[in-house]
């Protein structure tokens, strides 16, 4: 036995040895031959091409195995070969059958996209991938249709969007939902490597399934899953990313010699006198205490203006650039390894982020992953999901925008790079010999303080699902899904005694007895601990019926779906903590104590804090779709939503949601007959949802708070105001559009066209102050209407066996407008909030828009701003800006979010490289730029580069409009000139986002693919409307940073 | 078999989940949330003395004589609307609700808090012991923002012109959709009287502490407002009773002079205050560094005062600046203390031609703010001496207690002809007697939307 099987290997291996010859042929289902495709034998990684009819000869080493047809406009095949079988026919399917193979997930169910009547938008894979990073949502407005960052309405992080918004109150980001449930924890902790594919539900019909949360829109991302059926395959991904410093210089900064002349003269004038004579010795600049040492005789005026010269030349950006910032690097290493068996089939991976940022912070991140699905029995399976992350955070240096009461001037460390100490807390030159020696030294470092003071954050997220799917009859099958999430937060600030925070505190509280002192407040650190936990559970329970009847097709689901989140927190402070022996010092809470400086009693701040929020949700679903002959599509779907939203009777908790739709595939009538289009699908939708605010409820609520410091014992203010006649903010939305295709998927796409009415919209209106109620109060303040285009088209502009071009274009319209605005009067000065667009009440407006006081030039005798006060050139800034203009004296300028946005992904590839180009544009809205406030200036530091252009000598109001420093205040005058015209900016702008260059190396007995690549991000604007050198997305606030390029070189690997 | 099962096991599932519903969803999203339906919840409402005792009005000391800037100080004011207050403009002088110091707000969200006690107490039918000293507290608080609030948005009480001149806007109830109207200022008056005098019999006869009202405060706030009104009989008898309660004086001769404030405090309140509140933190009045002495008042301190050094300190350029207030902080206070009340009586004695119970009550004041080596007791000869010397004590003990405006609008009614000066950059400002800027202008984004009248300009 033994020798016959040896025998047998022996005769094999000589087969080994020998080559063998493969022909065959390679068609498509039109028989026709097909050229460039390519053939791979597995086993040596031999390659051939075919020829012009589609033949192919191919030597290798190897008696039988896998041959591999590749082709980019086909589906890839695999045939075996073996010695009966050395002449084949191949035939390939074209690609375009994949696209009828959509599948959406709404978090609910797996739909085709062929039979569904909503708006769903999907990102494969393959284009979420185009881009590289740690988080997954950023990545979205480069690549999805209809998805845009808005960055002009709160100066926060910039706020994602679905077709605009829905409602102005309430959650106002999108839902994320990561395979069947919201995901409660933070998004972050989502690895993209583990992402499929993401819908993006957009109408009424797509999103109404998820309730009052949908209101802006559903994400869906959906997570990769083992498959039945299949080897194990391991796939490796690492990636190094390089991020430029970014660009300080973008901040507009005073020059250093504007402002120390500037103080110069504020000082001559006497400006800085009361704070100098005062008792608390509040902190003075550089320059006035210099000045100040100058008059008392304390120092020669030689050497203070020589002084005074040097920090002229100094831009405290060049040390922050130099010494501060520098470049980040984000590693990132993933491996997965999946694989299944008939009745089982698993996926596993781990991956690893570490990113150092450009301040020196870090973030780590761990995600370990296990998915499982089993067959039990031929009716029965069983998923599980597991999901780890841990993630950690430290601080780093102190940026330009964290350093308190910078100034241009000051030198943050000397020419050998020591550090050098900048005034903070109290005037500079008291402080430096105040106390005798006996006080801890009160100044303060920024280029190394973050040495001694440190804030970590380490988080921990167990996301545990189990799904089960039981098959009653055929087509009718019940599932139970349940998902646990526990999110651990700890959080820690450690200020050592070395730091400024503790060795300010220690000193603040001293007091000097007997010839020497007394801590109050104990030496050695300072500690603030905080613990957040999250604990969030979801159950559902479904019915799914999908049967073919006849003709005809039925999906339908319905169920019922539990959730809660408690989230408990608390922080708690430590003085005199000694991380040597884990001890910490004794605290007196109850009684004041002088203020060593000022003699003011104060207390020890016990910084203490706990609290608890438990939300629940209990709801029911419905959603049915029955498709006739692959023709007609009927679809419904309702929702109930009932929460714990504190004080609405139970019977008032339930909100309705429901929509309806249709769908009719022209292309597939009889009497439809195209070449150019052989697809054409159309559909409408219209569908209803609503969102209650917590001040709805039908009584006043109020929130505890700690002890009152005066009568010690715990006190309540007011939070929610019972309005009987607030209402419920509504939303409507309805939906067409048509989906086609050309000939061999030349063009394809979609075009939806979409209406929109929120009624009763939530929003803060100007209320009368004598009500005594807090103002900003939620109220019903208007009515809009929506409306919008969303076009996604693809087309395939070259396909060349060894060039292929494809674009993929999304384009966005959105216009909405007041309808109706709720409230008698109003103020025009509301219209004009600097700070951020309020809701315009101007019927036919957009609901963001930005008003603008009109600019009348700048007065040629004196330099000062000039608006217009009931059709006259007028300097009366306080009618101005108070009730003196009226709402239609403003100048209108438009929409304050963009009306026209969309991306332009162009992917070129050729033989083994691809080459992809990811351009985003916004466009039709406007901004408003920062400019010189003199009495931010004057009183609080806050310069800007403007104040070199303004307005000096008679006749410059030709060539500026930056109003001349008259070294006196009015900022009446000053909230004139930043709400006025002059500084009102288009938004339009045209950005590269990112580009990526891909090699894929030939495939190796060693692995299925290898790919390298290439990736740039945050390229930059390729066109901007304004001249004023701003990027639109980085205008609001103060001392924004434009995010920096990135630079990234990645390996792919699949074994 | 298994097919039913299946069925009735979900349908089952369905059901639980439903009737569970209710209980589930009855869970609190928010701990700390509460409606509010306890004494123990109407108390916290009370306690917020960030809402309750805190941003009582400074537009009147703004407006007044004690204090004046310089230039360079004017000029380096933030907001504009704060110099058109010092310099007596007749409009926009409220500073804008973003920029804080919306002190018509500041008014009205204390009474909010007040009327919603009352309504809930009401509403709970809470009626006990325990809930009838909140209703008289929430009354007494109430009472004390329409009494701030009218000496700064109204002329002063005149008994002709009373019922005509224009008021306060009374709220008596938080129903944000009611809407306002002014009342008159007699009205106004009666709401306060009423307020006090249904508050008295409920009122507790201590409390921990001065932040919350008790009968003394009441009678307090009644001679308080007796006095501007002048009904001297009332406002004595009131004075008197609420000494009875409380009558504690700090000795200012043992007192560090030197200290940055050397009124002693225990939780920031000082113990001659009988009831306990205070004025918006952050404007030129409460920037103590700003806001020099009146050199015309200095000078009014004879040597051997005591509060020449507890009071002020001097700066380097021979300015003095206000330091003794009585939170041991830089801190101003409006409420009611023990020296107010024996000035209010010595005052009321005066003018009811008692000189010896005037001098005698105004000693009492004295022998605590006079150096002791050198104090020699008043004695007055006639009323008019008397009410002088009286009413100069008065404005040399109640600096920078948001007292001053509302005493000068009451001497000028009496005939005492006070005019304000002020130069602003060379340029001279008076405010002549009974000027219609005595009434403050409402803030024009309340007359924009609740269209109620303007004082006249």
């Amino acid at each position: 036995m033994r020798i016959v099987l040896l025998g047998c290997m022996m005769i094999m291996m000589t087969f080994v040895q020998g080559q063998v010859l493969i022909k065959g042929v390679v068609k498509d289902s039109l028989d026709n031959g097909l050229t460039n495709v390519t053939v791979l034998e597995q086993k040596s990684g031999r390659r051939v091409m075919t020829d012009q009819l589609g033949k192919f000869e191919l030597i290798t080493v190897n008696d039988s195995g896998n041959l591999v047809f590749q082709h980019v406009g086909y589906r890839e095949r695999m045939k075996a070969f073996d010695p009966n079988a050395r002449e084949l026919l191949i035939i390939l399917d074209a690609k375009v059958s994949e696209i009828e193979e959509v599948i959406i997930s709404t978090g609910y169910q797996h739909v085709p996209k062929e039979r569904s009547t909503g708006s769903f938008a999907t990102v494969s894979g393959e284009l979420f991938n185009q881009q590289v990073g740690t988080d997954i949502l950023s990545r979205l407005p480069a690549i999805a249709n209809s998805v845009v960052m808005d960055a002009g309405r709160s100066q926060g992080a910039p706020q994602m969007m679905v077709r605009g918004l829905s409602t102005i109150n309430g959650p106002k980001s999108p839902l994320i939902v990561v395979d069947n449930f919201p995901y409660d924890g933070d998004i972050n902790n989502i690895n993209p490597n583990i992402v499929e594919n993401i819908t993006i539900l957009k109408d009424a019909a797509a999103s109404s399934i998820w309730g009052a949360r949908a209101a802006n829109g559903v994400i869906v991302i959906t997570t990769k899953k083992g498959t039945f059926n299949k080897e194990t395959t391991i796939d490796l991904n690492s990636m190094l990313m390089i991020g430029e410093r970014p660009d300080l210089y973008y901040i507009p900064q005073m020059a250093a010699s504007d402002f120390v002349e500037m103080e110069q003269e504020l000082y001559r004038r006497g400006f800085y006198r009361s704070k100098l004579n005062s008792a608390s010795k509040p902190l003075i600049s550089p320059v006035v205490d210099l000045l100040d040492l100058v008059d008392q005789g304390m120092v020669s005026k030689e050497d203070a203006f020589a002084q005074m010269d040097k920090w002229k030349t100094i831009d405290t950006r060049d040390q922050f650039d130099r010494y501060v910032y520098k470049p980040s690097f984000t590693q990132q290493y993933f491996l997965s390894a999946s694989g299944g068996s008939p009745a089982f089939s698993w996926i596993s991976s781990i991956g690893y982020d570490r990113d150092v940022q450009s301040l020196g912070g870090t973030y780590q991140r761990l995600n370990l992953r296990f998915q499982n699905t089993y067959n039990i029995t031929d009716k029965l399976s069983l998923t599980t999901d597991l999901y780890y992350t841990l993630a950690r955070n430290r601080s780093g240096r102190e940026g330009y925008t964290n350093v308190p009461s910078l100034l241009p001037y000051m030198e943050i460390a000397d020419e050998s790079g020591n550090a050098l100490a900048i005034p903070r807390g109290n005037r500079k030159s008291f402080l430096d010999s105040f106390g005798d020696g006996q006080l801890l030294d009160w100044s303060y470092y920024p280029l190394t303080d973050w040495k001694y003071q440190s804030r970590n954050n380490n988080a921990t997220d167990l996301l545990g699902k189990v799904e089960l799917q039981y098959e009653i009859t055929a087509g009718l099958s019940a599932g139970f899904n349940y998902q646990y999430e526990r999110q651990g937060a700890l959080s820690s600030t450690l200020a050592d005694e070395d730091s400024y925070m503790a060795r300010d505190y220690i000193n603040r509280f001293t007091q000097f007895k007997n010839g020497g002192v007394e801590y109050i407040v104990p030496r050695g650190a300072i500690l603030d601990k905080g613990s957040q936990t999250l604990i969030a559970n979801n159950i559902r329970g479904r019915l799914n019926y999908n049967k073919e009847v006849g003709r005809g097709h039925i999906a339908a689901i319905a169920g019922i779906e539990v959730r809660s989140a408690n989230r408990q927190s608390y922080t708690d402070r430590f003085y005199g903590y000694n991380a040597n022996n884990m001890t910490v010092g004794n605290i007196d809470y109850r009684h004041t104590y002088p203020n060593v400086i000022t003699g003011g009693a104060t207390y020890i701040q016990n910084n203490q804090s706990i609290g608890e929020t438990d939300t629940r949700f209990v709801s029911q679903f419905a959603n049915a779709a029955y498709s006739y002959d692959n023709r007609y599509t009927v679809s419904a779907s309702m929702r109930r939503d009932a929460s714990n939203l504190f004080g609405l009777k139970t019977n008032e908790q339930w909100n309705p949601f429901w929509s309806a739709g249709l769908a009719w595939k022209l292309s597939n009538e009889n009497f439809y007959r195209s070449d150019l289009i052989p697809y054409l699908n159309v559909r409408g939708t219209y569908g209803f949802s609503g969102n209650v605010d917590p001040s709805m409820v039908a009584v006043n609520t109020v929130t505890y708070a700690n002890p009152s410091v005066f009568t010690g014992i715990p006190f309540a203010r007011y939070t929610n105001f019972y309005n009987p006649q607030l209402k419920w903010e509504t939303s409507k939305m309805m939906n067409l559009a048509i989906d086609f295709r050309t000939k061999n998927s030349r063009l394809s796409g979609a075009v939806e066209y979409y209406r929109k009415w929120g009624k009763n919209l939530f929003g803060q209106a100007p209320i009368d102050l004598t009500t005594g109620i807090n103002p900003s109060m939620q109220r019903n303040v208007a009515n809009m209407r929506g409306h919008g285009v969303d076009v996604e088209l693809t087309t395939i502009n070259i396909d060349r066996p060894t060039f292929q071009w494809r674009t993929v274009v999304n384009f966005s319209l959105y216009k909405d407008a007041i309808t109706s605005y709720h409230l008698p009067r109003t103020l025009a000065q509301q219209y004009v909030n600097v700070a951020a667009p309020p809701i315009s009440g101007i019927e036919g407006k957009p609901v963001y828009a930005i008003y603008a006081y009109k600019w009348a030039g700048l007065d040629p005798a004196t330099g000062e701003a000039q608006g217009l006060l009931n059709g006259e050139i007028s300097k009366d800034y306080a009618s101005i800006v108070g009730v003196g203009t009226k709402e239609e004296d403003l100048a209108y300028f438009g929409s304050a979010i963009p009306t026209r946005y969309g991306n332009i992904l162009n992917a070129f590839s050729y033989g083994a490289f691809n080459l992809q180009v990811g351009i985003t544009y916004k466009q039709g809205y406007w901004f408003r730029r920062s400019s010189i406030n003199y009495t931010d200036l004057f009183n609080n530091g806050r310069g800007h580069s403007d104040y070199s252009m303004r307005w000096q000598n008679p006749g410059d109001e030709r060539i500026t409009s930056v109003p001349a420093n008259l070294y006196s205040t009015n900022n009446n005058r000053d909230r004139f000139y930043e709400g006025s015209s002059v500084l009102v900016e288009k938004g339009d702008h045209l950005r590269l986002q990112y580009i990526r260059l891909a090699y894929d190396l030939p495939r190796l007995k060693s692995w299925n693919s290898l790919q390298l690549y290439f990736n740039m991000q945050n390229v930059g604007l390729l066109w901007k409307a304004n001249k004023a050198g701003i990027d639109p997305d980085f205008s609001l606030g103060r001392n924004r940073l434009v995010t920096p390029r990135t630079w990234s070189f990645g390996i792919k690997i699949k074994i | 078999m298994n097919r039913i099962w299946n069925t009735v096991a979900t349908l089952s599932f369905g059901i639980i989940l439903m009737t569970g519903c209710n209980k589930f969803l009855e869970e609190k999203s928010d701990k700390s949330l509460a409606i509010p339906t306890t004494a123990d919840d109407f108390k916290a409402l009370l306690n917020d003395w960030g809402y309750v005792n805190s941003d009582f009005a400074s537009m009147g000391e703004a407006c007044s004589d004690d204090f004046y800037l310089t230039d360079e100080d004017y000029s380096s004011l933030y907001y504009e609307s704060d110099k058109r207050l010092y310099s007596w403009m007749p409009d926009y002088v409220t500073r804008s609700l973003s920029g804080g110091g919306h002190e018509w707000w500041h008014c009205y969200k204390g009474i909010y808090v007040s009327n919603s006690i009352l309504k809930g107490l009401d509403e709970n039918n809470l009626r006990d012991r325990r809930a009838n000293e909140i209703r008289g507290q929430a009354l007494v608080f109430r009472a004390a923002r329409y009494l701030d609030g009218i000496q700064i948005w109204a002329p002063v009480y005149n008994r002709e012109t009373a019922a005509s001149d224009l008021g306060m806007v009374i709220r008596l109830d938080p129903d944000m959709n009611l809407p306002s109207v002014r009342a008159t200022v007699q009205e106004t008056y009666d709401q306060i009287l009423k307020d006090l005098a249904e508050a008295l019999p409920i009122l507790p006869v201590s409390t921990i502490s001065p932040a919350l009202p008790t009968q003394a405060a009441a009678h307090g706030l009644l001679a308080r407002a007796y006095l501007i009104m002048g009904d001297y009989d009332r406002a004595l008898q009131n004075a008197e009773q609420s000494l009875s309660f409380q009558s504690n004086l700090i000795d200012f001769n043992d007192l560090d002079e030197q200290a940055s404030f050397p009124i002693p405090v225990t939780n920031q309140i000082s113990s001659e205050v009988v009831f306990f509140t205070r004025m918006y933190g952050s404007n030129m009045v409460n920037n103590l560094d700003i806001a020099k002495i009146n050199p015309d008042l200095y000078g009014m301190y004879q040597d051997g005062d005591r509060r020449k050094a507890v009071y002020f300190r001097a700066d380097n350029e021979g300015h003095y600046l206000f330091k003794g207030t009585h939170m041991g902080h830089s801190g101003l206070i409006t409420g009611i203390t023990t020296a107010e009340l024996l000035l209010i009586s010595a005052e009321c004695y005066a003018r009811l031609d008692d000189v010896d119970k005037a001098a005698l009550t105004l000693n009492r004041l004295m022998i605590n703010r006079l150096n002791k080596q050198s104090y020699q007791p008043y004695q007055f000869q006639d009323k008019h001496i008397a009410l002088n010397t009286v009413l100069a004590e008065r404005r040399k003990e109640l600096i920078f207690r948001g007292l001053r405006w509302s005493d000068i609008k009451r001497l000028n009614r009496d005939g005492a002809s006070i005019t304000l000066h002020r130069t602003i950059n060379g340029q001279n400002l008076n405010l002549m007697p009974n000027d219609k800027r005595y009434a403050i202008a409402l803030p024009e984004d309340v007359i924009e939307i609740s269209g109620i009248q303007q004082n006249s300009r």
